[in-house]
């Protein structure tokens, strides 16, 4: 009888040397940088020394994974900027331009595909219908006769219940108005994708694919910088860009000046203008999201 | 007795007053925003109603014609 009990114990001490002597080995294959990713903290609490080691080190990692030189800014926003969008409905042709502007711009997956715009086709009889529009019409050209356009991308909502959801806060908005997301915290729940009431978020089923020539180098760390498989994104209005005082891509890009974007707190900004003098309407207003994002009829 | 009467003439004034204020906050009137240093007051009736906005929408014809980039795929 006590033969056995002895026999247990011992039992127990190699069992407990095989597990710690697994985990030493397990803890060591792991390289620094990954070892630092996988317990990095939440961008909102980084110190300023802390955010620029990272950069730097996703940096290094994107250079040498797409065999050009990065750069991945983490510039905070401007003081006394709110971030404001107006789309003329009136001049939307749907050609989709923005959406591949949209695309070249942030770094979405072209296999699978990722759109962060999407533009939806209406009838005018109908009116606005979510239900009976079409997102992958393909006429010669369009406009087409007794249909709209009506292209919805994140509407940077001032209450917004994507960022409610998350159970990792790894989603805010972020002072300018920008709702954000840190790829490093999303658990890829898709709690936000259910949430948001204009499907303006997208979640990377596999692992998206961009070639080398493709890639744009100009990056945001809660941006367009390259994410991985299983997180969500969504637009920023072209974070990185609007921080160093540019338009987005999609307003650039937009060959009947149909968008319009700006600061709503510059009472002399052209956002400010057509809210002003303007009659606007937002998408589902009933649900109190109070969008940052507005159309108007120009004409 | 006329300072009784004032004095329960201003309560219900600032009463009123009070429930205005609340009605016109809570159906969504007027909604203030606070940003930095700037309050941002939106005013509901400057805002085109759905009905509205679908009137305005068929009468819309863009006198500019594109050939469309191709439709997303379906995933």
């Amino acid at each position: 009888m006590q033969k056995s009990k002895k026999s247990t114990r011992r039992e127990f001490f190699k069992k407990l040397s095989v597990g710690v002597g697994g985990s030493v080995v397990a803890l060591s294959a792991c390289t620094g940088p990954e070892f630092d990713n996988f317990f990095q903290k939440n961008f909102k609490t980084l110190s300023k020394e802390e955010i620029d080691n990272i950069l730097l080190d996703l940096e290094k990692k994107y250079t040498e994974q797409y065999g050009k030189e990065f750069k991945v800014s983490g510039k905070k926003a401007i003081d006394n900027t709110f971030f404001g969008y107006a789309l003329d409905l009136s001049r939307c042709v749907g050609c989709r331009r923005c959406v591949y502007g949209c695309v070249d711009e942030n770094n979405q997956s072209r296999d699978p595909q990722i759109h962060w715009i999407t533009v939806l086709q209406m009838e005018k009889e109908k009116g606005i219908d979510y239900m009976h529009s079409n997102m992958y019409y393909n006429p010669e050209k369009v406009p087409e006769e007794g249909k709209f356009y009506v292209p919805i991308a994140c509407q940077q909502c001032a209450n917004p219940p994507c960022t409610k959801v998350c159970p990792a806060k790894a989603t805010w908005t972020e002072p300018d108005g920008i709702t954000v997301i840190d790829y490093n915290w999303c658990i890829g729940c898709r709690y936000c994708q259910s949430a948001c009431p204009y499907g303006a978020r997208h979640f990377n089923w596999g692992e998206p694919k961009i070639t080398n020539e493709e890639i744009n180098t100009n990056t945001h760390y809660l941006g367009n910088r390259p994410r991985t498989k299983g997180v969500v994104e969504k637009c920023t209005f072209c974070i990185q860009r609007v921080r160093e005082g540019k338009y987005p891509s999609c307003v650039e890009v937009c060959p009947t000046g149909s968008r319009k974007f700006g600061n709503l707190l510059d009472p002399n900004s052209e956002i400010r203008y057509i809210l002003e003098n303007k009659r606007v309407v937002v998408l589902k207003a009933e649900l109190n999201t109070q969008p940052n994002f507005f159309y108007f009829f120009g004409v | 007795m006329d300072k009784e009467i004032n004095n329960n003439s201003r309560s219900k004034f600032i009463k009123n007053l009070i429930w205005g204020l609340v009605s016109i906050f809570s159906l969504g009137i007027l909604s203030v925003k606070f940003t930095k240093n700037q309050i941002i007051v939106r005013n509901r009736f400057k805002t085109v109603s759905v009905k509205e906005a679908n009137e305005r929408i068929r009468a819309i014809s863009p006198d500019h014609r594109n050939k469309p980039e191709p439709p997303p795929k379906t995933q």
